[in-house]
């Protein structure tokens, strides 16, 4: 059996989110991510023959608007632990999602760098599998006074 | 000397970017030239507190400026974000402090990647705070 201390970065983030979208779907008009990705971006079975999850735009969207934070298969926990607006992380890169996998072996965090244009928005189906590890830092903010 | 705590935020905020804008490494030079006048007659304001919403300023001094001190007072651009590569978000943050009183303004923004960028938001007054946070690295 595969364990998330074996697998590769680009295999944690593809199972990843395979089981967020699968295990941890909780959209009120769709009721499966496929089915809001066919909507929303045409993502058709037939469109994406070949292509992985982390390949497919509709698979991150569907991530991001119609999932919980964590899921699991019964063996393996996923969870969307932050991205670069959140507020739960700190990152120079313009746009990104980081990724847990934990089961009795390990967690492992994996990012996927994506990017920004400010016509569409964010895209993550292309972009860079990096593993990562947290650390905490202090930041300042610039909060209105009251 | 009108005193950082009690001056108005339009005229606080105006003040810290006519500073920077006046840096010694700008075009306009604190000794031998007039650049206040020179300042006012730029951005057609008659007071220095015009400048607070004075969109097209804060944006210069986003680019141009760091720190600059006149008549005991200090200007900083303390925190700024936006531009190329860093999405729609578009911000600064100054500071003018006359060394006992230290104040910080915001004036947000946006960012386009194909036009006009613009600090158009009303500038409003902050407060430092300090937060922990993950860095996934």
């Amino acid at each position: 059996m595969t364990t998330v201390d074996t697998l590769t970065v680009s295999q944690g983030i593809e199972l990843a989110l395979s089981i967020l979208l699968t295990h941890g779907w909780e959209s009120e008009y769709y009721e499966s991510w496929e089915k809001y990705a066919l909507d929303n971006y045409d993502e058709s079975e037939e469109e994406t023959e070949g292509y992985s999850l982390q390949e497919r735009q509709g698979a991150w969207e569907a991530l991001l608007e119609g999932t919980k934070r964590e899921a699991t298969d019964g063996t393996v926990t996923a969870r969307y632990v932050a991205n670069q607006s959140d507020g739960l992380a700190h990152d120079n890169e313009t746009y990104f999602v980081v990724l847990s996998l934990s089961d009795e072996t390990a967690t492992r965090y994996f990012k996927r760098d994506g990017w920004y244009a400010s016509y569409d928005g964010g895209h993550l189906e292309e972009g860079e599998n990096t593993e990562v590890f947290p650390h905490s830092v202090t930041i300042t903010d610039f909060k209105e006074s009251k | 000397m009108t005193s950082v705590k009690d001056m108005s935020l339009e005229e606080a905020a105006g003040t810290a970017i006519a500073i920077l804008l006046g840096d010694p490494n700008h075009k306009y030079k604190h000794t031998g030239e007039d650049w206040q006048a020179e300042l006012k007659a730029e951005w057609e304001v008659e007071d220095f507190s015009e400048l607070s919403d004075t969109g097209g300023a804060w944006r210069e001094a986003k680019y141009e400026a760091s720190e600059d001190t006149f008549d005991e007072l200090t200007a900083k651009v303390v925190s700024e974000y936006g531009g190329e590569g860093q999405g729609d978000q578009y911000w600064m943050v100054v500071s003018l402090s006359d060394g006992n009183t230290t104040r910080y303004f915001r004036k947000d923004g946006y960012y386009s990647s194909y036009g006009e960028s613009d600090l158009d938001g009303t500038t409003y007054e902050v407060q430092p705070t300090e937060r922990v946070v993950v860095f996934y690295e």
